[in-house]
């Protein structure tokens, strides 16, 4: 297992990159920049946004720039003797002083994402990560409420409609669940918000805490009444998801033999139904986790943005639209490992839910 | 006294004694934010208008505006004001400013506040080295000196009437807080985490507490030379603003938008008057100082060029085959009917616009009539400058004629209209202009794109006609990097339509240099400038949109003027 989980790693290491070269070769190409998102102005001339491009690196070639973003820019041009001017560069790639004036451009500052560097926010002017883990627990928060949600709502009501077969119970399930396959998730939001804040004035309009002057938000418990729109609005199409595929599967696993041969057996109908059936069912639930992962952050980026609830998809939309390249590929490192992890998961749990399956 | 009288006099002690805590204690003001995180609350790098909302409240300036006529002020209107200039002189040969300064304004350290913090401030801008957009005042302003705590000369590099405005283009830093922090290098400025967090300032409130993607809050200064009544300030952030009007309107914030914005959208303002109306909570209306309009591309779009080349002399940009010529585009200002665009698109909150700025601008002249919708005499003059219609068919696109004075016989009128996508209200008065100029034979091929995008064929001129708006116009008129050609470079400028008018330039430069810089004289060079910018129409002139502060009744002592949704935050209370 080890070693099947080593080497799915390394091969992972490619597509990794694969990635992040892509991703930053779409956001260099895309029209505009950060400079002009952020001072497009009368008043602020063409220099003052050439400088501020210059300073941002945003002017370099794409090459350089991809260097920069994953191996640094310290080793392209340094400063040996310690007076914080350059006095040496990796030639080829950039010159000592590159705009000609006389006097040796600064060393270079960042070391790369290979180093652990994932740089610094074009827009906040703040290192990527430290702007990662402010945001991250809001995203954890959500992200597992809405998985156990569905998990505990989806998994009973995927089994019970396939022991339920054709009644009452299957039929409005099955339906309910194509509606909330179908209903777009910022939809739900906008009408749970208007339902249970607006006009029943059970929960808060949006947000994670209590607005407060020094910004304390209090542990979770104390603020559980946040959760629940945000939470169902996630977990909508996740339950729909899981109780189709568990009716699916455990309508195959019901038909076997060895439950045939159970109930023979005179044993109970739920120990038959969730102990020996469910059990088998529920292998190609774990086939889900990598792409629910995938989907956590897809759908974190709209639910967030609706009801203001201060996660990492707030920034990927932010980031993306003001196309902070920095934020946007630490964002991309994010989902890319989330999604990798997320698959390698899927295939253990796999192993580990059916111990017939073997992997090496 | 007996009993009875006894009991009313304590229970009216009591409830004086209550009202008068409860107005001590001002509570918590909470604004709604739609502009995402404070990119910086430094306030020479500040960019838009959250960060503004935040410095105007935290720092001091350099000079008072004064809330009505949005002109600097001598002294302030009171003590809450955070303008440092009690008086200023401008030099006979209008080179030298110089202003004297109050010297009993503190940062929250105590330390006072003085010119030699002014000037810090402005070294730290003209050293180029910082990511500060605040560069303007250095086309003007030749250096600072500061003789003493209250005397600042400055020293002008031509005599330019926007200097004054200029000067207080950003607030003033806590020179003995900063200039340690930099290590002598202003390029330092972008890394201190005093802009995430600035801990010495001079305002009615000390900063508070950033939280990521939440909120931003301010905290009351005890040690304000006044006392201050609001308890803090907070601005959550909210990036739905339909989210953020429910909040309004449940209660659990106090106004739509920050000290910066207004934003109740233009949909629910009959709504929002209806129900200030009924006394549910307060509103001020007032003229946006922005406007939407469409630019049209004078010169060749086949090869854009600069105006002016390295001498400075006019180069020849060629014309467009269509809007190179006056009468189309005369033409086309008479050929949509406003009220429609303006009811398309902004719900009818808004008001057509004669020429460039809008009435919230002094050098904007309401007497000039804006265009009317004629298609009759559109067709005219489009038949005048050498477009028919060939076939009697209104089907079909009018073609040029021999008489065309730039476009090929046989050439049919259809042009490209971009805009950027997901901006409702330029949607909606594209729309409105496509289905109109179909009528009278003019296709529209109305293309909606990424910002970013429209940016690049905006800045690159290589567009036919592009549909932006302007928003916070600058209070002075002067708009030369628009319609001269200094600013007609490609790539970066912002005369991007390449019109050019010798007598514009020339009334430019006189505005600027007036000895004496009287506004009404100027007022009067502008006036001439924006008759001749209407009659020409380098831009198709649209419509600037109305804007709504909406305030909770929570808020008492509300004081708003479009200059500023808090004109005497300090006095502000806020009933839980």
């Amino acid at each position: 297992m080890i070693k099947y989980i080593i080497r799915r790693l390394v091969q992972s290491i490619p597509t990794f990159f694969g990635i992040t070269l892509l991703t930053y070769l779409l956001l260099w190409m895309a029209p505009g920049s950060v400079v002009e998102r952020l001072y497009l102005a009368p008043n602020i001339k063409a220099e003052t946004r050439a400088r501020l491009a210059a300073q941002l690196g945003i002017d370099d070639p794409f090459h350089i720039q991809y260097l920069r973003w994953l191996a640094g820019d310290d080793w392209l041009r340094w400063d040996s003797d310690g007076d914080g001017i350059a006095d040496g560069s990796f030639t080829p790639l950039v010159p000592l002083d590159e705009d000609g004036d006389g006097i040796p451009e600064p060393p270079g500052d960042n070391y790369g994402i290979l180093r652990g560097d994932f740089g610094r926010s074009f827009v906040k002017k703040q290192p990527v990560m430290d702007i990662f883990l402010a945001n991250l627990p809001a995203t954890l928060e959500l992200g597992i409420a809405a998985l156990v949600t569905s998990l505990v709502i989806g998994i009973p009501v995927g089994v019970l409609s396939a022991v339920t077969r054709g009644r009452a119970f299957d039929n409005v399930s099955r339906v309910m669940a194509v509606i909330f396959d179908a209903i777009p998730s910022f939809w739900l939001c906008y009408i749970l918000i208007y339902v249970f804040g607006v006009i029943l004035d059970l929960v808060p309009i949006g947000g994670r805490c209590v607005p407060n002057l020094y910004g304390v938000c209090p542990p979770l418990f104390e603020r559980l009444i946040y959760l629940p729109v945000p939470t169902i609005a996630f977990a909508a199409g996740f339950v729909a998801l899981f109780s189709r595929y568990l009716r699916t599967s455990t309508l195959e696993v019901l038909s076997q033999d060895y439950i045939r041969t159970a109930r023979a057996k005179g044993l109970a109908p739920q120990v038959v139904n969730f102990r020996h059936a469910m059990r088998n069912a529920m292998i190609p639930v774990a086939t889900l986790l990598g792409p629910i992962i995938t989907n956590i952050w897809a759908g974190a980026i709209v639910i967030e943005s609706v009801v203001a609830w201060p996660g990492l998809g707030r920034i990927a939309y932010t980031s993306a639209i003001q196309q902070d390249y920095p934020v946007v590929m630490g964002i991309v490192i994010f989902a890319s490992l989330g999604t990798i992890l997320g698959f390698l998961l899927s295939d253990i749990l796999y192993v580990l839910i059916d111990p017939r399956i073997r992997i090496d | 006294m007996n009993k009875t009288f006894r009991v009313i006099l304590l229970v009216a002690i009591l409830g004086l004694f209550m009202v008068s805590a409860s107005a001590q204690t001002g509570g918590i003001l909470i604004g709604t934010n739609f502009g995402g995180d404070p990119t910086t609350i430094n306030p020479l790098l500040t960019n838009n208008t959250v960060d503004l909302s935040l410095t105007e409240f935290l720092f001091p300036s350099i000079y008072n505006i004064d809330p009505v006529t949005r002109a600097p002020m001598k002294g302030g209107r009171n003590d809450q004001d955070n303008g440092l200039a009690l008086d200023w002189s401008l030099s006979d040969d209008g080179l030298v400013y110089t202003f004297t300064l109050r010297d009993d304004v503190t940062w929250n350290d105590g330390t006072p506040v003085t010119a030699h913090d002014y000037k810090f401030t402005f070294d730290a801008l003209a050293s180029g080295e910082t990511s500060s957009p605040r560069g303007s005042v250095l086309q003007s302003v030749d250096s600072v000196e500061a003789v003493d705590d209250t005397t600042l000369v400055v020293n002008l590099k031509l005599a330019s009437c926007r200097a004054l405005d200029e000067l207080d283009d950003f607030g003033i830093l806590p020179k003995h807080h900063i200039e340690p922090l930099l290590g002598g290098d202003f390029a330092e400025m972008d890394n201190l985490e005093y802009n995430k967090n600035p801990d010495v300032t001079s305002g009615v409130f000390n900063f508070g507490a950033l939280v990521a993607d939440e909120q931003t809050s301010m905290i009351r200064n005890e040690n304000h030379w006044m006392e201050v009544s609001p308890e803090g300030y907070i601005l959550r952030n909210v990036p739905d603003q339909l989210v953020g009007i429910e909040q309004f309107l449940a209660g659990e914030v106090n106004s739509v938008g920050t000290a910066g914005s207004a934003s109740v959208p233009a949909v629910r303002m009959q709504e929002f008057r209806d129900l200030a109306e009924a006394g549910e909570f307060q509103i001020y209306e007032y003229v946006d100082d922005g406007l939407t309009f469409v630019g049209f591309n004078l010169a060749d779009r086949s090869n854009p060029t600069n105006g002016l080349d390295e001498d400075g002399n006019p180069v020849d940009q060629g014309n467009h085959q269509f809007f190179g010529d006056i009468r189309v585009r005369q033409a086309l200002a008479q050929a949509v009917n406003y009220e429609d665009i303006i009811e398309g698109a902004a719900e009818g909150e808004g008001i057509q616009v004669n020429s460039f700025g809008t009435p919230a601008l002094w050098g904007y002249d309401n007497s000039i009539a804006p265009w009317e919708y004629n298609p009759e005499a559109a067709l005219a003059l489009l038949a005048e400058a050498g477009f028919v219609d060939h076939d009697d068919d209104p089907g079909t696109p009018l073609v040029a004629t021999d008489d065309a004075l730039y476009a090929e016989a046989g050439t049919e009128f259809a042009f490209e209209l971009l805009t950027n996508s997901g901006n409702l209200v330029r949607e909606a008065a594209g729309t409105v202009i496509q289905d109109q100029l179909g009528q009278i034979g003019i296709n529209v091929d109305f293309q909606l794109m990424e910002f970013g995008a429209l940016v690049t064929f905006l800045l690159g001129q290589d567009f036919d006609a592009i549909m932006i708006g302007f928003t916070n116009l600058a209070q002075d008129t002067d708009a030369r990097n628009v319609f001269t050609p200094v600013g007609d470079t490609v790539g970066g400028g912002f005369n991007f339509v390449s019109y050019r008018n010798d007598r514009v330039t020339e009334l430019y430069d006189e505005a600027l240099s007036l000895p004496g810089c009287d506004l009404s004289e100027r007022q009067a060079l502008y006036h001439e400038i924006s008759q001749i910018l209407h009659d020409e129409v380098p831009w198709w002139w649209l419509f600037a949109p109305f804007s709504m502060y909406a305030e909770s009744n929570a808020v008492q002592n509300w004081m708003p003027y479009a200059e500023t949704r808090y004109a005497n935050m300090a006095n502000l209370a806020i009933s839980p």
